[in-house]
């Protein structure tokens, strides 16, 4: 038993090594906050350390620790969700410029020239467009990055993650709705159609 | 037919919520009657699928593709905790 118990602590440290690096790297790119990043990772490891029976051998260690990594991710990320109703600031402007792309009987208002940026062929193979578009993104009010955002954590369809979510999905959808309409604007004025 | 008449503002909330939720079936009808006839928020929906890729694309991004960054001090903590924990 002693031994086990040794045997799986040298493992564990061996793979923190091998792999919080790694680890780390990836929860920052997905949650873009270092502490965030660091509390996760370290939950990982911790995951890993009371399931590491379950761990097959036979399977790479870092599938396994990603695999438990992506699942904090995504509570993280439900977390968040679930205190999103507070309005900041940012979402409040945001609010008001998204309201005006319509007017009261909500038609839109005038469409700029470039509106029909959509027209175009490729536009996701485009660098110039993909980053005029990343940087609208990181733009957003945050509440409304996390709403879109975990949208896209799992391969799961969309109706699987909103339930999961269980924020009243209309506040859910409507938020994506504000989300992609105030990156219309943003890459209305940003991006000029060759 | 007023029933059936949507405004603009809420038919693109609709191409939203139809892709998170689905819609009855009325509500689809109301949907692709509106979309059938304007432009703008036809150009909308594109721009919204659109914008879907673009996510789904970058979120499949694997993980070999990105920047790694040392974080020694994590390690160490973690190390620590490790050993506290048996």
């Amino acid at each position: 038993m002693e031994y086990m118990i040794k045997n799986k602590n040298e493992q564990l440290t061996n793979w923190v090594n091998e792999y919080s690096d790694k680890l780390y790297s990836w929860a920052f790119y997905k949650t873009s906050k270092k502490e965030v990043a660091e509390d996760l990772v370290q939950e990982t490891f911790l995951s890993a350390f009371k399931s590491f029976d379950n761990f097959k051998f036979e399977s790479q260690p870092q599938t396994w620790l990603f695999k438990i990594l992506n699942n904090k991710i995504i509570d993280y990320y439900r977390l968040l969700a679930r205190n999103i109703e507070q309005v900041t600031d940012d979402e409040f402007l945001s609010k008001k410029t998204t309201d005006a792309l319509f007017n009261n009987s909500g038609q839109w208002v005038s469409a700029p020239i470039n509106s029909q940026w959509e027209e175009q062929e490729h536009l996701l193979d485009n660098v110039d467009f993909t980053t005029v578009l990343t940087n609208c993104i990181k733009k957003l009010p945050q509440n409304w990055r996390i709403a879109i955002e975990s949208k896209y954590q799992e391969e799961k369809k969309a109706t699987d993650i909103c339930k999961e979510l269980d924020i009243t999905s209309s506040n859910y959808w409507q938020m994506i709705h504000r989300a992609k309409l105030q990156l219309k604007i943003c890459i209305e004025k940003n991006w000029i159609i060759k | 037919m007023r029933f059936f008449k949507l405004s603009c503002k809420k038919a693109t909330e609709m191409v939203e919520k139809e892709k998170i939720n689905g819609l009855s079936f009325i509500d689809k009808l109301r949907l692709k009657l509106h979309l059938s006839v304007c432009k703008a928020c036809r150009g909308y929906e594109k721009q919204s699928t659109l914008i879907d890729d673009f996510f789904l694309k970058t979120s499949a991004s694997d993980i070999d593709n990105i920047k790694i960054e040392e974080n020694p001090k994590l390690k160490e903590t973690i190390i620590n905790r490790l050993d506290n924990e048996s």
